[in-house]
């Protein structure tokens, strides 16, 4: 029985909220332009002038957002990063174990000294089982460490602060305002904030070559 | 052998010397509708696996992919799809051909555990749920459950073999328990 309950929730969580919280919705949802993301903070790759922006709300314990990494986002970033039409931006809805908030605190720190995607890339290479200590404080520090150019000292402070703490919640805050409760969930929008398309899963390409195509073509 | 026409067997089978677990398959699948019903379980329990484990998206495209990461997943549930329609069809013709009332407990757990784990290497949104209702012992399960993905579709597998040998037991005992003039 509970199974069934589960079943139907997650039906109801994966496929029911992208509808409502989809384009015809568009007056419920919070605009997120691209240079007021950068201006607060959030990592981004891309540049500024890209007409699209996606951002990929993710946790650095989650299998399928490392699934995310290294199927999908390299192909985005070739086809579309690179060629200037997308700017990729991170923000961290780390809900998947109880290590997942130092994670995603290390990871600003490192966007601090511009080093964010360096860390971002080491942490999903090294993932682990959820909450199995690999991203525990010291091994949080160990991977710093292996960043080159990383001033380790002002890591350390902005790390053992948490610094960013009120930062990431507010991430989580935007994440629930939009519905998001699995990660990865994507927001896809021009870049002034308007028209905006969600997104929830590990997407392959083909996903997001429909919608960045449509929104590229609609100009 | 005249005793015969009061089991649940086919007219043509035989079951001198063979094996109860082939047998019980032979008696059930030569009907069509149970090789009709248990092929609709089998794909409909694969489809909402692949759905579960985000390989088959609906949104904003229907596309169907599987990384390298997701095989040994994939190939797992597809065995408990297939074993899970096999033990549900046999489940269903033992209830309505035998007398013998069936408790087949190991058919409950392997379908309610590979649904579970299916559903929870995807369930950011399964742990969202157990936190809101559980709080802390919710993260503790949906990570337990996450990390254990594999080891649980093989329990479920084994679980399912186990309830086909049940099943196919009772459908055998309830063969020999119909002759009246059985040696014991």
């Amino acid at each position: 029985m509970a199974s069934l309950l589960v079943f139907v929730y997650e039906i109801y969580a994966s496929y029911f909220h992208t509808d409502t919280y989809g384009q015809n919705s568009n007056e419920k949802i919070k605009a997120l332009p691209l240079q007021d993301l950068i201006r607060n903070g959030s990592p981004f790759q891309g540049k500024v002038s890209a007409p699209i922006t996606v951002i990929d709300f993710s946790d650095f314990q989650c299998y399928l957002c490392n699934r995310f990494v290294k199927n999908t986002e390299p192909l985005v970033n070739q086809s579309y990063i690179q060629t200037g039409k997308v700017a990729l931006v991170f923000n961290h809805l780390p809900n998947r174990g109880f290590d997942s908030m130092g994670a995603a605190l290390a990871a600003q720190c490192t966007n601090d000294q511009g080093k964010f995607w360096q860390f971002h890339n080491l942490l999903y290479s090294n993932q682990k089982a959820i909450d199995s200590g690999w991203v525990s404080k010291e091994n949080l520090k160990n991977f710093a460490s292996q960043i080159p150019g990383l001033d380790i000292k002002r890591f350390d402070r902005c790390f053992d602060s948490e610094k960013y703490k009120s930062f990431v919640q507010k991430d989580i805050e935007l994440a629930l305002s939009f519905g998001f409760k699995e990660t990865p969930s994507f927001i896809v929008e021009n870049s002034n904030g308007s028209s905006q398309e969600t997104m929830s899963g590990a997407l392959p390409f083909e996903s997001f070559k429909a919608v960045i195509d449509k929104k590229i073509s609609a100009g | 052998m005249s005793e015969r026409k009061k089991t649940t067997l086919p007219p043509s089978s035989s079951s001198k010397g063979q094996n109860p677990l082939i047998l019980s398959f032979q008696i059930v699948f030569s009907k069509l509708v149970y090789i009709v019903f248990a092929a609709s379980i089998a794909i409909a329990f694969s489809i909402i696996s692949s759905i579960f484990d985000q390989l088959l998206f609906f949104y904003p495209i229907l596309v169907f992919y599987l990384p390298s990461d997701a095989i040994v997943g994939f190939i797992l549930a597809n065995i408990i799809a297939v074993l899970l329609g096999i033990v549900v069809s046999m489940n269903v013709y033992v209830f309505r051909h035998s007398k013998i009332k069936i408790r087949n407990t190991s058919l409950l757990s392997a379908s309610s555990l590979s649904v579970l784990s299916s559903i929870c290497v995807s369930c950011s949104s399964l742990g969202f749920f157990l936190i809101s209702v559980l709080g802390t012992v919710g993260v503790t399960v949906s990570a337990f459950v996450s990390n254990y993905q594999t080891p649980l579709r093989l329990l479920s597998i084994a679980l399912l073999i186990w309830a086909y040998y049940s099943v196919s037991n009772k459908l055998t005992k309830s063969c020999v328990n119909s002759y009246p003039n059985s040696s014991k």
